[in-house]
């Protein structure tokens, strides 16, 4: 049995399995500065300390979710069937409105409800009120163009409803991926006075838009 | 099943039978014999793109190259079928159709001969053509992709529970201070006054105001005049209630307040346990 190294001493730097026991105790999700502040590490060793977990959590029956800032252990999404008789309770109730919507902001976070409108031809008022109502989504910041309109990102919640580990994890999209890649939302991009650079605009925008995801599938 | 049949109003063996994917046919009992009638329920499972596309697809046609302008008149008769109690959707709706009645009219007017190709108002309908097209490839991305999430929502990851069986218990109210016996009498006297006008005479119940309504509405109104009154301090849920007892007051009170969590008018907070429920105005709302 280890034990805690009297005041004074050194503590030995934390290894993965320090990190893992960190957040089997903790019920609920950890910030990384909370985590790094805890295991005496900096932000470059923990990011370290996050990918040797998940690599070791591979075929296992627990998950390590990783959501921007948070970090969760919870159980594989192979182990669904088998934690439901202690859950009780389980799977989606959400009807294709609200789904195709909440699929629109994890693919394309951070988007705005008139991004959502544009993309399904259709309003969106109900089902974006019933996904923040259950926690999915939130509003992540706003869009520096008239009105400042929220824009919307997923949560540590989705992921974990959608058995997902992080955003990188999304299912790829079938056939017309690449009309995604190019999604001009006109209602998203700021009017000429605002912004100088109006011809890069689009561009950086839908680049913005993936980046997220970029950015997750080559850490992960 | 043939769709036609039933935009005609041939009944279906199930209430709800998905037979276009994101399109799902209704069957409601109702009117004075009990007459059912079936319709395409729309109101919010989909989108005008969600239904000219599924009208393509369950046809096989490919969505790149298919003539749009021969979906009008399927999709007017779905339209027709639409219940009219969300306009805001409806309103969806009718855009694509005026934009495929376009694109229709203009498929039968003969085109002027002298017209240089890629000229004229043959260029305006192929571009709002390709416009089209191109909202609907766009949306099929994403509609599949919810597909995809659906079936993903089937394993879900379960996490730890907080240990909720273990929140501390409310802290015993203190007890009112015992009037020692050897107090002076004048006091025990008063004392029993006081207990005497507590308690109500049980003729009193059957006195107590029947009709007296309160309704959300009023409430919600209520809560939120007191809410933009207290600014960012916010105000608590026992000054709500003042010092109404009745618990349909309560209760009405509690739901309206649920009522504007659930809008995000306002903001909910209780930082101890058993302690008192602040409620602030959300910023924006």
């Amino acid at each position: 049995m280890s034990e805690q190294a009297p005041s004074g001493a050194p503590r030995p730097p934390a290894t993965v399995s320090d990190l893992e026991a960190l957040l089997f105790v903790v019920d609920r999700p950890i910030e990384r500065r909370e985590a790094a502040k805890l295991l005496e590490v900096d932000r470059k060793e923990l990011d370290r300390l996050i990918a040797a977990l998940r690599e070791r959590l591979v075929d296992r029956g627990i998950t390590l979710v990783v959501h921007n800032d948070e970090l969760q252990l919870a159980s594989g999404p192979a182990q669904a069937r088998a934690v439901l008789a202690w859950v009780g309770t389980g799977g989606s109730d959400l009807t294709a409105a609200p789904l195709e919507t909440l699929a629109i902001v994890a693919y394309r976070q951070p988007v705005t409800k008139a991004g959502i409108e544009e993309i399904r031809g259709v309003d969106a008022d109900y089902a974006l009120r019933l996904l923040l109502e259950r926690g999915l989504i939130e509003e992540v910041d706003r869009l520096e163009t008239p009105g400042r309109p929220h824009r919307y990102g997923t949560t540590l919640e989705f992921l974990r409803r959608f058995g997902l580990a992080s955003l990188a994890d999304l299912p790829a999209l079938e056939g017309d991926a690449d009309a995604l890649r190019h999604l001009e939302l006109k209602s998203e991009v700021a009017p000429p006075a605002v912004d100088g650079s109006l011809p890069s605009t689009p561009a950086d925008e839908a680049a913005a838009a993936d980046a997220p995801l970029d950015g997750e599938s080559g850490a992960g | 099943m043939s769709i036609r049949g039933i935009a005609e109003g041939y009944e279906l063996p199930d209430p709800a039978v998905p037979d276009i994917e994101g399109v799902i046919f209704r069957r409601e009992q109702g009117g004075l014999f009990g007459r059912s009638r079936s319709y395409v329920a729309l109101g919010e499972f989909s989108g005008p793109y969600g239904l000219l596309l599924a009208l393509i697809e369950k046809d096989e046609l490919d969505v790149r190259r298919v003539p749009l302008a021969s979906f009008a008149d399927e999709f007017l008769r779905y339209f027709a079928e639409i219940p009219d109690d969300r306009l805001e959707t409806l309103s969806a709706f009718v855009a694509v159709a005026a934009q495929l009645i376009v694109l229709k009219s203009r498929a039968l007017l003969p085109r002027p001969i002298s017209a240089e190709p890629g000229e004229g108002p043959e260029l305006d309908a192929e571009t709002e053509e390709s416009d089209l097209r191109l909202r609907l490839l766009r949306y099929r991305v994403f509609r599949d992709a919810a597909r995809l999430l659906g079936e993903r929502a089937a394993s879900p990851l379960w996490h730890r529970e907080p240990p909720s069986r273990q929140l501390p218990l409310p802290s015993p109210v203190a007890p009112e201070s015992v009037v020692p016996i050897y107090s002076d009498p004048r006091r025990l006297v008063r004392a029993l006054g006081r207990i005497a006008l507590r308690r109500k005479p049980l003729a009193g119940f059957a006195l107590a105001p029947v009709g007296q309504k309160v309704s959300i509405g009023e409430r919600l109104a209520a809560i939120r005049a007191a809410v933009s009154a207290a600014g960012v301090v916010g105000v608590d849920l026992e000054s709500l209630l003042g010092d109404r007892q009745d618990r349909s007051f309560i209760a009405v009170t509690f739901l309206a307040l649920l009522e504007l969590s659930k809008r995000r008018e306002v903001e909910v907070r209780q930082d101890v346990l058993w302690g008192p429920i602040t409620i602030t105005g959300r910023e924006g709302a």
